[in-house]
């Protein structure tokens, strides 16, 4: 089989609270409670959860901005997190991020063509100034933007715009990894659109395997080929496109994609699966299966046993009691 | 299928011959003044809704959504100006209207929810003692046991659970679903007939979203609420909406019943919108069809200038777009369906 570019061995990180007391032990917030997956050349896996479900956390401990608490992530065959500061600096090349708010993300102060180049001063120090300036040229034109926003400041950028020069700069080292922290979510649907199909164009263009954030299960639907569900910082159910999308089996993962109105169906279709309540605290998560609270099906066991995951075919795994 | 350009007085004939609307709007402009220059916030909108009807309003940002929703209240202020244009509230022109007067409606008579419920509570004072203030203001002669129980009943009204302690919270310590709640208990308090919601579940996660828009429309359902819905968000809309408004560039590109916005677009903007939504159903596409360009700049050197607001961004723009200011078309395939554009009978017969 295939090497794969990311292998994520049962990852946990926990942050542990402020003590309360001298002779307590601090509470610990949860964040990711054993993932593992793996990330494969060319393709895009997406992750999809509400808040606090832990998918920022995820994409932090993949780009090194965090240690895991305990459990491993490789990079061909690496782990990321035991090298050298050469190491971490030359992994930190390859895997690149593209975050969620445009105005947020870009210095204002400096001029798109600078903020393009500063990764490429970093790690590419023996490029001449004229070198630098024809790949970011490069690069901006490959994602749509003008030669002569070059010298100007991203104020006078849309928003679109913007997540473009984000992008320019994720793609100006050629990485071979891009995570999506919910890389469309603030932009108006005819913009996210465009930048979307920027995404696919890159990825067959480049060879380049996303890791796509994002809580609408409409932009995951369409951009990835492989599909996990989180859920309190664990994977609830996990498959192919096809698998989460056609034949949903957790009850989070069925309410999710008939909760949410869709054009197609919303004309007709009634809202039979809200679920009630909300995410409960990742400090002090109980035993037994964490989504319990919320779900409509819930049986005895979910109390006393924390699911396991169960495999339902090559590509379709479903952490739930309904499916032992 | 016959369709005919309609001048304005043709379509207040057509609006006649129903019983009195709630609320009407008849030509709304809206300017901002600013250093850079005039902005034209809204264009000439004209529409009309009855009681009990939930009314959605699409448009991405920059398209006057939040503008008209403060319009309704007459809210605008420098450097803001309505120019021209009538909002008719139960007949009654709201922007004739005193101060004194637009407050006794305000927040009683229609009330408002908007996108940001944290910044919309004091942080300072629990909810329960902003909420009573709300309760007292609107029903003179309440005691505060009173308005503390009735409260209480709004509480329940909009499923907060456990609302007697959460009373004496602080908006800080409710979560994004839980303070929209309490916004939307403040804005029912009055017993309003008309509620403008303002891009209510903008910040909530899905399954949130869902509840809060779910409880929007059983308040509608059990007390007869005329809702303005504004979003950002079409699926939404198709759920929710008994009619949809799309906005472009401050003007009303295209307005009818959702059935016939759905399926059968007649502006190139609406088609735009519907094609770069991604689905959650149906086939998967490899790109997703989209609009060219981005939204334009709404600093204008001709305010005037009379050719399709849409232009730099169709497909399908001819000639005459640029010289001429496309008026409604009628589509007649429902009660209500008509979009500005000269194409709109041929797009209106075209599958998408």
């Amino acid at each position: 089989m295939e090497q794969a570019l990311i292998e994520a061995k049962n990852i946990h990180k926990d942050y542990p609270l402020k003590k309360k007391s001298l002779f307590k032990k601090p509470e610990v917030i949860k964040a990711v409670r054993g993932i593992s997956f793996s990330l494969y050349k060319n393709e895009s896996l997406g992750y999809v959860g509400e808040s606090g479900c832990g998918k920022s956390t995820l994409s932090r401990l993949l780009i090194m901005l965090e240690k895991p608490t305990s459990g491993e992530v490789l990079y061909k065959k690496k782990n990321i997190h035991q090298t050298t500061k050469t190491g971490m600096k030359q992994l930190r090349e390859k895997v690149q991020l593209v975050l969620q708010d445009p105005y947020l993300s870009l210095p204002s102060w400096m001029k798109v063509g600078d903020i393009i180049s500063d990764p490429l001063k970093i790690h590419q120090k023996t490029m001449t100034a004229k070198q630098r300036r024809d790949k970011i040229i490069g690069v901006m034109t490959e994602v749509g933007l003008e030669a002569d926003a070059f010298d100007r400041y991203p104020l006078s950028f849309s928003a679109g715009q913007r997540q473009m020069i984000n992008i320019a700069r994720a793609i100006v080292l050629d990485p071979e990894i891009i995570i999506l922290d919910e890389a469309v979510s603030a932009l108006d649907v005819s913009v996210q659109a465009s930048i979307l199909n920027l995404f696919s164009e890159l990825k067959d263009k480049r060879g380049l395997s996303y890791l796509l954030i994002a809580h609408d299960i409409g932009v995951v639907r369409h951009m990835c080929d492989r599909v996990a569900v989180m859920y309190l910082g664990r994977i609830v159910e996990r498959g192919s496109n096809a698998d989460i999308f056609e034949n949903p089996l957790h009850p989070y993962t069925q309410a999710l994609s008939t909760a949410v109105p869709s054009i197609d169906g919303g004309l007709t279709q009634k809202a039979l699966d809200v679920i009630s309540g909300e995410v409960p605290s990742p400090i002090n998560i109980p035993i037994g299966c964490s989504f319990r609270s919320r779900c409509s099906k819930a049986l005895p066991a979910c109390e006393k046993e924390t699911p396991r995951l169960i495999r339902i075919n090559e590509t379709h795994e479903v952490e739930c009691h309904l499916f032992a | 299928m016959k369709s005919v350009a309609v001048t304005n007085q043709d379509r207040n004939a057509k609006f006649s011959e129903k019983k009195q609307p709630i609320l009407q709007v008849d030509g709304l402009s809206v300017r901002f003044y600013t250093r850079r220059g005039i902005i034209q916030a809204l264009r000439d909108v004209s529409f009309s809704m009855q009681k009990e009807q939930v009314i959605g309003i699409v448009g991405e940002s920059g398209s006057g959504k939040s503008v008209l929703a403060l319009s309704i209240l007459n809210l605008i202020d420098k450097p803001g100006e309505i120019m021209s244009g009538n909002i008719l509230f139960n007949g009654q022109d709201l922007l004739q209207l005193n101060e004194k007067a637009m407050n006794a409606i305000r927040g009683s008579r229609i009330s408002m929810i908007f996108s940001d419920p944290m910044s919309a509570f004091d942080p300072t004072l629990p909810v329960g003692d902003q909420l009573m203030e709300t309760i007292v203001r609107h029903h003179k002669e309440i005691n505060r046991k009173d308005a503390r129980e009735m409260a209480i009943d709004l509480f329940r009204k909009v499923r907060i659970p456990s609302p007697r302690r959460r009373l004496d919270e602080y908006p800080a310590m409710f979560s994004g679903g839980m303070i929209q709640r309490a916004m939307i208990a403040d804005a029912i308090s009055s017993n309003p007939e008309l509620i403008v919601a303002d891009n209510p579940t903008q910040a909530l996660d899905v399954t949130i979203q869902q509840q809060i828009l779910e409880l929007l429309a059983e308040l509608k359902r059990r007390q007869g609420t005329t809702l303005i819905l504004i979003t950002n968000s079409l699926p939404i809309l198709a759920r929710y909406a008994d009619e949809i408004i799309v906005l472009y560039a401050g003007g009303i590109v295209e307005h009818g019943t959702k059935e016939a916005v759905f399926a059968r677009p007649s502006h190139p903007y609406t088609r735009g919108l519907i094609n770069s939504t991604p689905r959650i159903r149906g086939r998967r596409l490899k790109r997703l069809k989209t609009i060219q360009g981005f939204t334009p700049s709404r600093v204008e050197t001709d305010i005037t200038s009379a050719k399709c607001v849409f232009l730099d961004r169709c497909d399908l723009a001819m000639e005459t777009c640029r010289r001429r200011l496309p008026g409604a078309v009628w589509l007649g395939d429902t009660a209500i369906h008509y979009s500005k554009c000269f194409l709109a009978s041929e797009l209106n017969q075209t599958s998408i």
